[in-house]
């Protein structure tokens, strides 16, 4: 296999050597230049180092925010005329024994549903609200009543079977009693 | 008289509409259930009829037998 010639030597180096920085020229009659601050070694640009294309960064667009939709308003609110002669209303007494992650789940429940966790009502429905809770807690006391019965007739319908079952297997034995008796030979 | 209404303030309205909410939920259970019974019990009725009809089927065979084995006594 043949050996390719060897390439000619450059005429100049590649890189050829910065020259040296010539003096301004010295105008008659203006005052000197000020000498130029040497950069440091990181900012100075190089001849051949790449520049950094410039990248257009889009500004942020103003933020429109949509229009505030109305709280929603519960039921039977009060006018602030009327509610200003509402009694102050009594401490529950169930309160205190409430636990306490009731309380710390509060802050972080949203606003929707912070707004909706407390409602007015009118008296007269309230007054209905807690005679139908006691009505519902009687019929439940009843309904629970009739549930003792019918599982009482039950353990009772339970007893009747296992005896007429027993019952049944005492005639068939006594069947079988007189079929050998019939046709023994 | 021109009394003003007055109203009272419900704490913790969402969770009193919850517990209402599960228990109508109950009650839907409770309602299937009871149809449930219901339907057992109608065949249990049904059962009991058919078995009603095969006592009363054994016990004609019975005296049907008894006649048989045992003819009445001429006087």
């Amino acid at each position: 296999m043949p050996v390719p010639p060897p390439l000619p030597p450059l005429e100049r180096p590649f890189l050829a050597e910065p020259k040296e920085q010539e003096s301004p020229k010295m105008m008659p009659g203006m005052p000197p230049r000020p000498m130029p601050v040497p950069r440091p070694m990181a900012l100075q640009r190089s001849e051949h180092a790449p520049i950094a294309p410039r990248i257009e960064v889009p500004r942020p667009r103003p933020l429109i925010r949509p229009p505030l939709s109305p709280m929603p308003v519960p039921m039977h609110v009060p006018p602030p005329s009327q509610r200003q002669q509402m009694p102050p209303r009594p401490m529950p007494a169930h309160q205190d024994q409430r636990p306490r992650e009731m309380s710390r789940e509060m802050p972080q429940m949203p606003e929707q549903q912070r707004t909706m966790r407390s409602m007015y009502i009118k008296g007269d429905d309230f007054r209905e609200i807690t005679e139908n809770i006691e009505i519902i807690r009687r019929r439940m006391r009843e309904s629970e009543q009739a549930l003792m019965r019918l599982n009482n007739l039950k353990n009772d319908q339970d007893k009747l079977f296992e005896r007429t079952d027993s019952a049944i297997e005492d005639v068939q034995r006594k069947l079988m009693y007189v079929d050998k008796a019939l046709f023994e030979r | 008289m021109n009394t003003a209404p007055v109203f009272i303030k419900i704490d913790e309205y969402k969770d009193v509409i919850d517990v209402l909410h599960l228990i109508r939920t109950k009650i839907a259970e409770a309602k299937k259930t009871l149809a449930q019974i219901n339907e057992l019990k109608n065949r249990e009725d049904h059962e009991l009829s058919a078995w009603h009809a095969e006592i009363t089927e054994i016990e004609k065979r019975v005296d049907f037998v008894d006649k048989l084995l045992f003819p009445p006594e001429e006087p």
